[in-house]
């Protein structure tokens, strides 16, 4: 009964259970949600002083107050991060409440999928934009541009294992074997793999300087 | 192998079979094997020397070995041999309160050009759309000898261009053709790879010796924060005076 083979059973079969899957996305969104208010505050604080030195700008490369000042910072007119204090609070509710065993209709967990799907895409133009426009990273960004990344991956999971992305059978039927196997642990692996590879071949050692 | 019991949730309750087991398998070495791909590259970009190496020699004279405030080849307004006072600025030609400099550093010039020497060092600030444009316009400029009149033309437009998110290559251009610069030479200039290189070593040593803003100012590679242009003579006559 406890051969190997059954260990890796058993982890497979948690990994689609929702306790793992909300746990993962209420951490997750923890993260987003410091890194948010983190940067929210810094942006306060740039706006009162905008000399003020930041405890992010390592140097060149890692550097927050460049980012903080891009116009692609205020994008809506305000800090990019009060967006994430507003939306990440409802993804901690969702995860809360399923967790607690709350069972959200399917157009509901659709909806959330559909505008957290557009928060993700905004992550990611931010990323580009810092990386290859602004020439510059911050700590907080990345580390929201990770957490988004996770939380989307862990409510695209669920409404993938329960359809609520209104699929046909057929399909939904081939996604859910995907499922089993990992493949979407396999595509955030490759993901994250391949924004810290683009991070490496854009600065290299001016990371570290 | 197979599980016949039928379950409210087939999915979680099954179990595996051979096939889906070693598909896991193979999933978790792909996995493994990019995270590792992934810390190789990172061990390699991140040791790997950095291409921007100073070719450049650093300065020697008056100043102090090693000193990154001055380089042999960085720019100079007013260039005095052997000068026992040199002043620099690092500068960003899109930076208002370097525009507000501006006029002060050119009373400085006139009263002290005869012995001190005032060296500038490009700092275009990313935050800054168009400074690097400016600092590439300047410096071109400078590579025919026009390195003065470009300077304060920046600093005399700055309202005109700057601040503005919208690339302002053509106005510079102008700003050259008003000069009367060759423009065949200056477009080159403007355009090439080692002028950039050039702004951005500069950058480099202003980051390497801890600036962080523009204007920021070293007197004899002695990092100098004046309130007032009152200040700055009594900085430069006692620096003068030792």
């Amino acid at each position: 009964m406890t051969a190997p083979g059954d260990l890796l059973d058993r982890i497979y079969r948690f990994r689609q259970t929702d306790t793992w899957i909300f746990s993962t996305m209420l951490f997750s969104a923890c993260l987003s949600l410091y890194a948010s208010f983190v940067l929210a505050t810094d942006a306060i604080r740039l706006a009162a002083d905008p000399k003020v030195g930041l405890p992010c700008n390592l140097n060149e490369v890692i550097n927050c107050s460049a980012v903080a000042r891009s116009w692609q910072a205020g994008l809506f007119g305000f800090p990019n991060a009060f967006l994430g204090l507003m939306a990440e609070p409802v993804v901690i509710t969702i995860a809360v409440a399923s967790l607690a065993g709350v069972r959200f209709p399917r157009g509901f967990m659709f909806a959330s999928q559909l505008v957290y799907g557009l928060g993700f895409v905004f992550a990611y133009w931010l990323f580009f934009e810092s990386t290859f426009v602004i020439g510059a990273l911050c700590p907080w960004c990345l580390l929201v541009t990770v957490s988004t990344t996770l939380v989307f991956a862990s409510l695209t999971h669920v409404n993938l294992r329960d359809n609520n992305v209104f699929l046909p059978r057929r399909a939904h039927a081939v996604l859910t074997t995907g499922l089993r196997l990992g493949v979407d642990s396999l595509l955030v692996v490759l993901w994250l793999g391949a924004i810290t590879t683009l991070v490496l071949a854009k600065y290299g050692a001016a990371l570290v300087q | 192998m197979q599980n016949n019991r039928s379950s409210s949730k087939p999915d979680t309750n099954e179990q595996s079979s051979a096939a889906e087991r070693r598909g896991r398998l193979i999933i978790i070495a792909v996995c493994a094997l990019l995270v590792a791909g992934v810390g190789v590259f990172a061990f390699l970009q991140l040791t790997r020397p950095p291409a921007v190496t100073a070719e450049r020699p650093p300065s020697n004279g008056a100043q102090a070995q090693g000193d990154l405030t001055v380089r042999e080849d960085s720019r100079r307004l007013n260039d005095v041999p052997d000068a026992a006072v040199t002043f620099v600025e690092f500068l960003d030609f899109e930076c208002e309160a370097c525009a507000a400099v501006f006029p002060a550093i050119e009373q400085l010039r006139e009263t002290y050009g005869d012995r001190v020497s005032f060296v500038i060092r490009y700092f275009p600030l990313p935050s800054h759309f168009n400074s690097e444009r400016a600092a590439r316009a300047v410096e071109a400029a400078a590579q025919q000898g026009e390195l003065e009149a470009m300077y304060r033309k920046m600093y005399e437009t700055q309202t005109e261009w700057g601040e503005q998110q919208l690339p302002k290559d053509d106005l510079f251009r102008q700003y050259a053709e008003e000069l009367g610069l060759d423009m065949a030479k200056w477009d080159a200039a403007y355009n090439s790879e080692d002028t950039l290189q050039f702004i951005r070593d500069d950058f480099n040593d202003g980051v390497a010796l801890g600036v962080s803003g523009t204007p920021t100012f070293f007197l004899n590679g002695q990092l100098i924060q004046p309130e007032t242009l009152d200040d700055l003579t009594t900085m430069i006559d006692e620096a003068l005076a030792r």
